[in-house]
């Protein structure tokens, strides 16, 4: 047992315990797996809400932030617009104020007007005819100039007093330059020369600051504004205005024409984002265009991210609940190798207390019950010692040479008177006694040996002490057939000749009774002696347990030594309910009574206590 | 005999363990932050190589080659020319750029020598061109985008047929360079007015590479007799015929029927010395190039020669805003 016991743990390799550890329903894996588990499915509930908040707000502030550049650009241009709207103002009321636009006045004020813009191409006023009355910078209008054929004359007009921006147009109205501007033109009524005249004054801006305005726009990567006229949809500015005109990109208009707020389109299978915003003050609307799988990218990296998340922390979940198992294990593991110790008998073990509270109580119990075993060890060893001693004084007790001595040196007296009736009673009574003393061996007896053997012992000590007393035996039938430790009666009927009887003057009286009572068998030794004080009663069993002497029985003359030991029998064979108790009183005599327990098999009485 | 064991324990502490633990979290955390996948090592450079004797032409097919080039996100190497500079000079260029390692090349070849010596150069490189404005698909010429001339040729004389109201008498401006794109344009006008029929064609010129040659050449085509009408065919030709016309004071009176889309042709168009442009986009001759550059190099499925529309433009339509998108460009 003890080879294989420790060949199983120094051959089986560490893996293979650990596996063995885990495999079973062991607390380390139960706390181990749960820690885990538990770990793993807060921070899985964790990141799915996160990733779920995440991506919700990641997708609202691109929608928000979308909205945002898109209004932000709005603001910008009517601005500019609301800008250019005053400044026209300011030049119509330099040059209308007073029906007179050709003095050196208002050329002034409009040079200064021109150089403090950069963005104003022209200025110039026409008639309903379409000739012209003034411009600014003073150039030919050039002759295939079809004035009344441009959109910005038809509009002036068409409606009058009403400023309108015209879209991006190439300007051409003077030699050499084509650019590409938009016009701002007002049809008028002044007084001229103290007539009524339509006029129309026109503005052209460069369009390369509207173009500014709108191209610094991004939407996430690749996502970018343009502007449309709210009219007819045309394309008033793309960040690739060039290959829109040229026919070789195409921008879906009809449903940013449409829609005042956000939608999303498909243009080559990738989701777009469109934001809508119109430009009031000049009848332009903003689209702004960004690309939703940019969205979907960052959804993704946030979720790549907290996969990312939830593996380290499973990990760690892992490690530590390992840890932490092996941790809180490691104490009950312990105790469990201690008691294994225990049950393979070394008792002497003792847990070391350290660790948490409820070990440390555990293993302080733990110990407690050890100690009290070792005690209990030690109690039985101790009692067994006592036993075998008072086995061997009661056997002593059986061949007393002083009581031997004294019978034969009676008989060798009777024999001298003549006696031989009395010599033939106390031979046989001394034969009797011996053969009943022997009894084969055994420890216990029945209580009819007992009383029988009582009998011949008192028959010859009668005869010893000259019909000094008399004696009685009365014993029930169910008595008789109990069983008791042998020879406890000889010590005590002994005890009352020498100390109750010897000494009195009157004849002695003694008488032995045996009777069932309840649960107990009730023997009593009753004397009419010289009795005890009660102080002499209390010290015969009080007495202070001193190392027997054997010799103290051989002396049975002793100081109750003898009676002592009957009832230390009684308590060992039968437990500390039993023993003798004394009643006595001075002058009138003693009564001992032995109780023990009614036992009526033997065998299971020899069994017991064998 | 008993055999007491030591429970497993790990060579360090319980906060020793937490303490490793919290570092191996905060690198794994710190090893999660991406390295930026848009980043990329070079980008792929694609040459463009300036046609000769076409300025506006150039600029046009340079701005598109641009835009594209943004769009696709490559580098665009463009190798201008000086004006005196000729299809020798060109060349040059061209394989100085292949040279160079560019992805791939764009020209508008001055002559068919030019694209045949560089598409066998680039060939055997494994570098491809593409040619611009010209349909001829030579060893090592991938690809093409380029009117059909002919076509175009045949548009202008049909045009110039209309302004005679299909009689009359007309006169040819070429170049003197030996360009294939310009026989092909003679040959379509000519053959327009053989099947018009009553048109004359009164002989031809040839001009010289500067401005004043043309000149030279459309004022010995005029005083050798009266013409009713006459076909210049490149930008510089009908310079100078719109010279010599407004020199005799007899602008409006001779039509004239042209190629191109040069500002300074615009300006007589408008002021009715020229009557009509067939104009072609050199917008989209460049975007496509460069689109075509970019198939190619992707291996992807790319039409081989591309043939753009031209588009007859006179001073009553130039303004039309369609019109007006394709001939001024959106100079940013």
């Amino acid at each position: 047992m003890k080879i294989t016991y420790t060949k199983r743990y120094s051959v089986l390799p560490f893996v293979q315990r650990w596996v063995k550890r885990f495999r079973a329903h062991s607390i380390q894996s139960i706390i181990m797996w749960s820690f885990s588990a538990f770990i793993l499915l807060i921070v899985i509930v964790v990141a799915v809400l996160l990733f779920n908040k995440f991506s919700r707000s990641a997708e609202q502030s691109v929608f928000l932030n979308a909205q945002q550049i898109v209004d932000q650009v709005s603001y910008n241009l009517e601005d500019y617009v609301d800008g250019m709207a005053q400044l026209y103002r300011a030049i119509e009321e330099n040059m209308l104020a007073d029906g007179q636009w050709d003095d050196e006045q208002v050329t002034k004020q409009l040079d200064t007007i021109m150089r403090s813009r950069d963005d104003i191409v022209s200025i110039a006023l026409f008639n309903d005819q379409g000739d012209m009355l003034r411009n600014h910078p003073a150039i030919p209008v050039k002759p295939s100039a079809k004035v009344t054929e441009q959109s910005w004359f038809h509009s002036a007009m068409r409606v009058s007093d009403h400023l309108s921006f015209s879209l991006p147009h190439v300007q051409n109205l003077y030699d050499q330059t084509f650019e590409w501007v938009v016009t701002m033109s007002k049809g008028i009524t002044v007084v001229h020369d103290g007539e009524p005249m339509y006029v129309i004054l026109l503005v052209d801006i460069n369009f390369k600051k509207i173009d500014e305005l709108s191209s610094r726009i991004s939407l996430g990567k690749r996502g970018y504004a343009y502007i449309i006229d709210e009219g007819a949809g045309n394309i008033v500015y793309h960040p690739q205005q060039q290959l829109i005109y040229m026919g070789l990109r195409n921008e879906s208009v009809e449903r940013a024409l449409t829609s005042s707020e956000s939608y999303i389109d498909e243009s080559d299978g990738v989701k777009r984002l469109n934001t809508v915003k119109s430009v009031v003050n000049i009848g332009w609307k903003i689209v702004g265009v960004s690309y939703l799988d940019e969205i979907m990218t960052t959804r993704e990296e946030v979720n790549r991210y907290l996969v990312r998340v939830v593996a380290i922390v499973l990990v760690l979940a892992i490690a530590v609940s390992l840890i932490l198992s092996a941790m809180l294990t490691r104490p009950i593991r312990r105790m469990g190798r201690t008691m294994k110790a225990v049950e393979r008998g070394d008792f002497d073990v003792e847990l070391p207390l350290q660790g948490p509270l409820e070990v440390v109580q555990l293993s302080s119990r733990f110990n407690l019950m050890l100690n009290k075993i070792r005690q209990l060890m030690k109690q039985i060893v101790k009692e067994q010692e006592s036993k075998r001693k008072y086995e061997l004084e009661a056997l002593q007790a059986q061949i007393n040479p002083h009581f031997l001595y004294n019978t034969l040196n009676s008989v060798v007296r009777m024999v001298g008177m003549s006696k031989k009736e009395e010599v033939i009673t106390m031979i046989t009574s001394l034969s009797k006694l011996f053969r009943l003393s022997l009894s084969k061996g055994k420890t216990s007896i029945s209580v009819r040996e007992e009383l029988e053997h009582a009998r011949h012992y008192m028959t010859i000590q009668q005869m010893r002490y000259k019909q000094k007393f008399d004696f009685a035996i009365e014993a029930d039938e169910a008595a008789l057939s109990c069983y008791t430790l042998k020879l406890v009666l000889q010590p005590l009927i002994e005890n009352a000749i020498v100390h109750g009887i010897e000494y009195m003057v009157d004849q002695g009286h003694i008488r032995i009774g045996a009777a069932v009572k309840g649960e107990l068998l009730e023997m009593t030794v009753t004397d009419n002696g010289v009795g005890m004080t009660p102080e002499m009663v209390e010290g015969i069993l009080d007495a202070k347990e001193t190392p027997h002497n054997p010799a103290q029985f051989i002396n049975t003359a002793g100081s109750g030594v003898a009676v002592r030991n009957v009832h230390d029998r009684i308590r060992l064979y039968y437990g500390k309910r039993y023993g003798l108790e004394f009643e006595s009183e001075q002058e009138a005599g003693t009564t001992v009574r032995i109780r023990i327990p009614v036992i009526h098999d033997m065998d299971e009485e020899e069994r017991e206590h064998d | 005999m008993i055999r007491t064991f030591r429970p497993l324990r790990l060579p360090i502490g319980p906060r020793g363990c937490f303490a490793a633990l919290v570092a191996v979290l905060i690198l794994l955390t710190s090893c999660s932050s991406d390295t930026d996948p848009d980043e990329e090592p070079g980008l792929q450079h694609i040459a463009l190589v300036a046609p000769v004797h076409a300025e506006e032409q150039g600029d046009a097919i340079r701005l598109g080659a641009e835009a594209a080039a943004k769009e696709y996100g490559l580098a665009l190497d463009y190798v201008s020319l000086e004006p005196s500079d000729d299809e020798e000079e060109q060349l040059q260029a061209a394989l100085k750029m292949l040279e160079k390692g560019a992805s791939a090349i764009l020209i508008d070849p001055a002559s068919e020598a030019v694209l045949q010596e560089l598409g066998d150069k680039a060939a055997a490189a494994g570098t491809p061109v593409i040619a611009l404005n010209d349909e001829r698909m030579t060893t090592g010429i991938l690809s093409a985008i380029a009117i059909n001339n002919e076509a175009a040729g045949r548009k202008a004389g049909e045009q110039l047929a209309d302004l005679l109201e299909g009689r009359g008498t007309v006169a040819i401006l070429r170049s003197d360079r030996e360009d294939p794109d310009l026989i092909a344009r003679e040959e379509g006008a000519k053959r327009a007015w053989s099947d018009i029929g009553g048109i004359e064609i009164a002989g031809g010129a040839a001009c010289g590479k500067r401005e004043d040659a043309c000149w030279q050449a459309a004022k010995q085509l005029l005083d050798q007799g009266a013409v009713d009408g006459i076909l210049a065919l490149d930008i510089q030709a009908s310079l100078g015929a719109a010279k010599e016309v407004a020199r005799r004071k007899v602008q409006g009176e001779i039509k004239i029927v042209t190629f191109g889309s040069d500002l300074e042709q615009l300006q007589l168009l408008q002021d009715g010395v020229l009557h009509k442009l067939v104009v072609q986009n050199g917008f989209s001759t460049g975007y496509l190039g460069v689109e075509q550059a970019v198939k190619v190099m992707d291996g992807s499925r790319y039409d081989k020669p591309i043939v753009l529309e031209t588009k007859v433009i006179d001073a009553d339509n130039m303004f039309w805003m369609d019109n007006q998108k394709v001939l001024f460009p959106f100079v940013k």
